[in-house]
């Protein structure tokens, strides 16, 4: 390993030297069929320079001390050229505290080897088809991301962190009719730090398969505006695409509806929404971040405060701009990926209400439980599929939901939420797509509102 | 990655214990230009050399892909594949491709212009400024790419090809005072730098449409109409309606098409060619990362189904015929018989859709999203830019509600489409 800091002398403008590695393991089993049984190692450095309000960025997957050094001129060089040819008046570029940190979250254990992850999966695989012989497709993926990440900078930080993540993500689907329901297991760490055994796993798919069995018997919501409880899986993903996004200081230069409502109202009284660097409730967030790859120390971004917009997230230009400190969002997804503006650990603030009360308040409405894939806009628009839920007649849960949608514009929904529950759930496997894909924590507790559901 | 080279890295793998193996390397240097509020902000350039190797063993396969290696790593990796392979599960559909294939389609390199990347596309962001002032972009790049991919399989194959091309990945919104219009997006390949950026791939329209839609408003009711979509959400969709073709639903047995080819899945008036080797395109694909050199395809001819979208392997776990080729680069949707006006005129009452936003279709095709910057047709007019229009639908069944298709197309650089009519689909 090469060390870093014999490049210091060499930067001339502000500057990033960031040493990577990303290794991804991939098995996917398919009616007992392994479809894929890979790994991927990438990695390599990169640099990047500031100089008169303009950036320059080089990566090469070589690391050896000759290349660094070529990467570092290769970077100046693309500083100096787009700055000659180009102008930007934001020239100004603060100080910040610097620091050494180093933080290792792989595991302690004796590593599971191939064949054993291999076994596990499979023990899954002959779990399902023993207990539930007659599902038309039945489907297992383990993915585990490790991320390694050493960064240097020109005022003085020099970070390590290395970061996995590991989950499984079951799906099955019936005979007779060809009804799909999938659900995600796991989070921050190794897999060996995650499970003791497969069986672990058993009861939580036992669940699946009942609201399998119930979704295939379930029923087609009635379209319209409703009154609903979003579960914690749902308004994770309302808190990271419909309003986290719109927050992100890039969005709010490219136009986001976000621009002309800083300390203006959101949302309801109730709501607090935040994005938590590493931390959240005593707990480890399940992605982590302590220091983002312009050398910042992460904090919690705190963006809707008792229903008040308060803050965007923020990179060291971002921040720059807005007059603010930046928050430690700026992250890099591959060692030749330049930091964006990204989320970490998004949530809406756990309330008062217990789950119970908010469904039994609800005279004629829905339970939206599972989420599919979601999108937003700059306006805060939404569009989210649900893949199961049920319906709620008289504060009981009746029939359960086939697949459906809701959308509406996120800080009109937010104005609607009277109740949220006091629990909090992190979705397993969160990934965002924004240029670059990015591990992201996505979560909260349930929340009693009105939105725009599809029906048939 | 050259054939020496590449066979000599085979050698490895075999001689570790991989009964048969495969290698596809991918160089690539990039040269991008960043757009942060309608200003360039930042040059990137970055080089990768990535090999992905696969390796077979008593029907068992692994795979691993590495990008920074010297022969200590690829005497590891050797090591690794064998133990990766050995705890996979024997399949007698896992093989590598039969056929011994030679080819080397180079030639097509190029370096970039920086200079004129610069110039060229700083005109861009400013005449698109000057007729569109309440356009903003941001997140936008424009970039060279240099790429050069090979495979090499145990059997004796090499192929080589090389390619360049610019891209433009522009992202753009409105903004007039406290008014927003959704964000759009516009993904197209150029060859080189002639000609003006802003008169490619329909770039104007949905600058102007842009604009419009700060005055966007909701419908008032639901209705069932026409679904009028423009080439690029036509091309955007074409994974909701095909995915059933892939490998995953048909070895699962779940595709709604599992026993349709050769059947009509669509209305007579659509015809759906890939063509990896158009001479219209940027650039061509010229095999496949299974080693099997490409052909052009119909997928649906006169609404017929004529091919799925299978690999070597899916089609032997399958037992159903092998894709020619899978390059979703590559789609060309051919014209119809009337011209734009005609088919808008046609419309009572339905939407214009630029861009869907919404989730994947369920096993059965069902699907349903919001209409993103699209427009109200009434009477054979169009009327309004709308927002949170809801559609719902079965891709299947609209695949068979297809009544018209536009003479006009627009061509994107690889792939080119028509406007496309769909009757029957339910709005909220």
């Amino acid at each position: 390993m090469v060390d870093l800091e014999i490049f210091r002398e060499k930067f001339r403008n502000y500057t990033e030297l960031r040493i990577q590695e990303n290794m991804s393991q991939i098995i996917v089993v398919l009616n007992g069929d392994c479809l894929s049984n890979d790994e991927k190692r990438e990695g390599g450095v990169s640099a990047r320079v500031f100089k008169d309000g303009l950036w320059g960025f080089a990566s090469s997957p070589s690391k050896d001390s000759e290349n660094i050094q070529k990467i570092l001129k290769k970077a100046e060089e693309n500083a100096d050229f787009i700055s000659a040819r180009l102008k930007n008046t934001d020239r100004i570029f603060r100080k910040f505290e610097q620091k050494n940190f180093r933080i290792d979250l792989t595991t302690k254990k004796q590593k599971m080897t191939r064949k054993q992850k291999m076994n596990f999966i499979r023990e899954i695989d002959s779990y399902i088809l023993s207990r539930y012989p007659h599902l038309k497709s039945r489907q297992i993926v383990y993915y585990h991301l490790l991320m390694r990440k050493e960064l240097m900078t020109s005022e003085g930080a020099h970070v390590y962190q290395s970061i996995p993540r590991s989950f499984i993500r079951v799906s099955l689907t019936t005979e007779s009719q060809p009804i799909n329901l999938s659900e995600s297991f796991g989070g921050l760490g190794d897999l060996e730090d995650i499970y003791n055994s497969p069986d672990e796993l058993f009861g939580q798919i036992d669940e699946l398969y009942g609201k399998l069995m119930k979704k295939r018997d379930g029923t087609i919501p009635d379209a319209g505006f409703k009154e609903v409880i979003l579960g914690a899986d749902l308004a994770g993903i309302l808190a990271h695409e419909a309003m986290g996004h719109t927050t992100e200081a890039d969005f709010v230069f490219g136009g986001s509806i976000a621009a002309d409502l800083l300390e203006k109202k959101v949302a309801s009284e109730n709501v607090n929404l935040v994005d938590f660097a590493n931390k959240a409730f005593g707990k480890t967030c399940p992605v982590p971040v302590y220091f983002d790859d312009e050398g910042i120390e992460a904090k919690d971004a705190v963006i809707i405060e008792r229903g008040i917009l308060k803050s965007y997230l923020h990179n060291r230009r971002s921040a720059e701009f807005f007059k603010t400190d930046p928050t430690g969002n700026a992250r890099a997804y591959n060692f030749d990926d330049e930091p964006l503006i990204r989320m970490r650990n998004t949530c809406i603030l756990p309330g008062k209400d217990k789950l119970e009360d908010m469904i039994s308040s609800i005279e004629d409405g829905y339970y939206l439980e599972n989420p599919a894939n979601g999108q937003a806009d700059s306006t805060s628009e939404f569009m989210f599929g649900v893949t199961f839920g049920y319906e709620i007649k008289k504060g009981k849960f009746t029939k359960a939901l086939k697949d459906t949608t809701i959308s509406g514009t996120a800080i009109d929904l937010l104005k609607t939420v009277t109740m949220i529950s006091d629990d909090l759930r992190w979705e397993s496997g969160g990934m965002c797509g924004k240029k670059q894909p990015m591990p992201v924590g996505m979560g909260g507790p349930a929340i009693k509102c009105k939105v725009n559901i599809g029906g048939n | 990655m050259d054939e020496k080279k590449s066979h000599e890295i085979l050698d490895k793998i075999i001689n570790k214990g991989a009964q048969k193996s495969s290698l596809v390397g991918f160089q690539r240097e990039i040269t991008e230009l960043n757009v942060e509020k309608d200003t360039i902000n930042f040059l990137r350039s970055t080089k990768n050399n990535e090999i992905r190797i696969e390796a077979y063993c008593d029907r068992r396969k692994a795979d691993l892909t590495l990008n920074n290696f010297n022969d200590e790593d690829i005497k590891k990796a050797a090591e690794q594949l064998n133990e990766m392979c050995v705890c996979s599960q024997p399949d007698d559909a896992n093989d590598l491709c039969p056929e011994k294939n030679f080819g080397e389609f180079l030639g097509n390199a190029s370096d970039p212009d920086p200079e004129k990347m610069t110039e060229c596309f700083s005109e861009f962001l400013q005449e698109a400024k000057n007729r569109f002032p309440e356009v903003i972009f941001s997140d936008t790049t424009f970039a060279h790419y240099k790429n050069k991919i090979t495979y090499a399989n145990s059997n004796g194959s090499y192929i080589a090809e090389d390619r360049s091309f610019y891209n433009a990945n522009l992202f753009f919104t409105s903004k007039r005072e406290k008014d927003v219009s959704s964000f759009n997006y516009l993904y197209f390949y150029l060859k080189g730098l002639e000609g003006k950026i802003i008169e490619k791939s329909g770039i104007d329209i949905l600058l102007k449409n842009s604009v419009e839609h700060l005055l966007s408003k909701p419908l008032k009711e639901k209705f069932r109409g026409d679904l009028l979509m423009t080439p690029k959400a036509a091309l955007g969709m074409f994974d909701d309606f095909f995915y059933p073709l892939f490998d995953n639903r048909l070895i699962a047995g779940t595709s709604i098409y599992q026993d349709k080819l050769g059947e009509q899945i669509a209305s007579p008036q659509l015809s759906i060619k890939m063509m990896p080797l158009s001479e219209k395109s940027v650039f061509k694909d010229y095999f496949t990362f299974d080693g099997f050199l490409t052909e052009d395809m119909d997928l649906v001819k006169d609404g017929i189904l004529k091919n799925f979208l299978l690999s070597y392997y899916g089609s032997r776990k399958t037992g159903l015929p092998r894709a020619k080729n899978r390059s979703g680069n590559h789609i060309e949707i051919q014209s119809g018989e009337e011209d734009l006006e005609s088919l808008v005129s046609g419309v009572q009452k339905g939407i214009l859709l630029d861009r869907f936003s919404g989730g994947s279709p369920s096993v059965s095709g069902d699907i349903s999203g919001v209409c993103k910057n699209s427009y109200c047709i009434e009477n054979g007019k169009i009327k309004f830019p709308v927002k949170e229009v809801m559609l719902t639908a079965n891709t299947a069944e609209m695949l068979m509600n297809i009544s018209g298709i536009s003479k006009e197309t627009i061509d994107y650089g690889n792939s080119r489409a028509p406007y496309i009519l769909v009757k029957d689909v339910s709005f909220s």
